[in-house]
């Protein structure tokens, strides 16, 4: 589980004052708070962490040493966040293998010593960022040839584009009102399909569901495109990949012997060809951090201009594809009570489903594919004077003692102190 | 037959805050300020020594139209100014709609007995110990509560101070 600490960072003063500082991410981690406090912030920094992470171990593995970093403030061009340093800053990630830190203007990264060792710990994630500006890719005809599109909305257009271009119908279920999304190879179009059959394109449809298409969209195709299975990651190798991965067995083997067969048996997987369960295991094992085996989500207001129930169509859309695979994560800003009270509603389906009571009953009120036990959630909130709170679950499920939630009871409260006025004045 | 609710009140000692309990066993609603039992709903009291409490659901006899009991909610407090009825529930499908029956039929039974309007305050609360607790918007509720019993109702555990 990686940790992020960060304090004096944009609309962040003090940060989180418990665990040294540090916010733990979890397998589903929920930031809320009002506009401004640093939701977004803490998601970004989190997500450039966690892809130094990755792509720091990738220049470890092939040039045998540390990746070394002068500055880390460059990094953060890519979310547009890198004037949010202030004197003060002070930011740290700890992950797996790698730990990032920047204070007093200096930038550190430490990494395990034990590299080779570490590295089969390792699950290597596909890092996706969806930022709230999403519907810019939905609303105007010609994303693509828009300049200086932000690198994030940049990334998700590309992702979004093969998502579209790799289905083989061109027809995807939409998560929201049965709306169904059809795509022409050859003409380009994208149209909106309703229930009765009407279609409108998506540059026409409503801003709910411009929002949606590329979220799902993308979500569904990574999270079928990732996947652990290790034969099939070794037979969609590159030829690059392959002689890159051959040299790290070289390095790493004890003898020439067991070099040679495992290099042997990894073409034999390469041509699907059956190998050896014994070693198969072995490089199951050894070898799992050549590949992207998790998807980490990271997604910014799920619930942008939708109804409450539609909310929860996308927010059960995002955990269902989060419980395909034991390490993929979901982090998600919202604004919502509403997004908090169905996470609710799932870490209580969890609970019943680790009670044993039947799938095909919790069903009928939940669906128990997006079911994730309270354990796996943490929610973390942003407040104005720029401090962080956890939520702390109230018996493992998410807490309802948040702003949002309270925002909403107090106008039932102001609502009664208007009754007693009218009571006392207008009798 | 008429029913005197203020010949069953006791008085509340002095506290800061104090806990409205019911075991949910045929027993009375009680007042407690020991933390380990039960609060379902917490009232603030600071200190003061004019609050009184009545339990009613399984204390008063209110006999029904059509013999057994009629709906009571389980407790009410007053002071000199402020008088409130208070339901407590444990949360399952349609508590609420179940609390403010309780809440209505005992308001009905207290006007048939005295003038509710003698207090300058009045407040009904629905109160359910289970959470989670999700907000929601329940005006119109109130509204029509108000317009049908001339009495504020408030849903939560949180009893503020009487005037």
């Amino acid at each position: 589980m990686a940790r992020i600490r960060i304090k004096n960072f944009g609309p962040i003063k003090e940060g989180y004052t418990q665990d040294d500082g540090f916010i733990d991410i979890t397998p589903v981690t929920v930031i809320c708070g009002d506009q401004a406090t640093g939701k977004s912030t803490i998601a970004k920094v989190y997500s450039t962490f966690a892809w130094l992470e990755k792509d720091s171990i990738n220049t470890a593995m092939k040039r045998n040493k540390s990746p070394e970093f002068d500055d880390f403030k460059q990094l953060f061009e890519n979310q547009r966040i890198e004037e949010y340093f202030l004197p003060g800053t002070e930011i740290e990630y700890q992950g797996t293998i790698g730990s990032f830190s920047y204070k007093d203007g200096k930038s550190k990264s430490t990494f395990d010593n034990n590299l080779a060792e570490r590295l089969i710990e390792y699950k290597r994630p596909k890092i996706m960022y969806v930022p709230s500006e999403r519907n810019l890719l939905t609303v105007i005809e010609d994303a693509e040839n828009i300049k200086k599109l932000p690198r994030m909305l940049s990334l998700l257009l590309d992702e979004y584009n093969k998502a579209k271009k790799t289905s083989s119908s061109g027809i995807f279920d939409l998560p929201i009102s049965n709306l169904k999304l059809r795509y022409n190879k050859t003409t380009t179009a994208t149209d909106i399909i309703t229930p009765d059959n009407t279609s409108v394109s998506i540059y026409s449809s409503s801003s709910g569901v411009q929002s949606v298409v590329p979220l799902s969209l993308v979500t569904r195709y990574l999270t079928n495109e990732i996947t652990a299975d290790f034969a099939k990651n070794v037979q969609e190798l590159s030829s690059n990949e392959r002689e890159q991965m051959k040299a790290w067995i070289q390095e790493y083997s004890g003898n020439d012997e067991s070099e040679k067969k495992i290099i042997e048996s990894l073409d034999s997987l390469f041509y699907g060809r059956k190998i050896d369960n014994t070693m198969y295991s072995i490089l199951e094992r050894s070898l799992p951090f050549f590949f992207n085996t998790c998807f980490v989500n990271i997604v910014e207001e799920p619930e942008q201009n939708l109804y409450p129930v539609s909310q929860s169509r996308v927010l059960y859309e995002l955990l269902e594809c989060m419980n395909t695979n034991d390490h993929n994560g979901l982090m998600i800003t919202t604004h919502s009570p509403y997004m908090l009270s169905y996470l609710t509603l799932s870490a209580k389906a969890a609970e019943l489903r680790a009670k044993k009571v039947p799938d095909v009953e919790i069903n009928k009120v939940f669906p128990v594919k997006s079911a994730v036990s309270g354990s796996r959630i943490t929610i973390y909130e942003t407040k104005n004077d720029g401090t962080i709170q956890k939520l702390e679950p109230y018996e493992s499920l998410p807490s309802d003692t948040n702003e949002l939630n309270t925002a909403l009871n107090e106008t039932n409260e102001t609502f009664a102190g208007l009754l007693e006025l009218e009571e006392k004045f207008c009798q | 037959m008429p029913i005197d609710f203020f010949s069953y009140a006791q008085t509340v000692d002095p506290v800061l805050e104090f806990g409205i309990c019911d075991n949910c066993d045929k027993t009375p609603a009680f007042v407690s300020t020991n933390k380990n039992d039960k609060w379902i709903a917490h009232a603030a009291c600071n200190n003061r020594s004019d609050y009184s409490f009545i339990a009613v659901d399984n204390k008063i006899p209110v006999p029904g139209k059509n013999g057994g009991m009629e709906k009571r909610c389980d407790a009410m407090l007053y002071t000199k100014e402020t008088v409130c009825f208070i339901e407590l529930k444990e949360q399952k499908e349609k508590w609420l709609t179940h609390a403010v029956e309780q809440l209505e039929a005992t308001i009905t039974t207290f006007n048939e007995n005295y003038d509710i309007t003698s207090f300058r305050f009045r407040r009904a609360y629905a109160c359910n110990r289970r959470r989670p607790n999700f907000a929601v918007s329940f005006k119109n509720r109130q509204k029509k509560f108000y317009d049908d019993n001339h009495v504020v109702l408030r849903i939560g555990t949180e009893i503020a101070e009487l005037k």
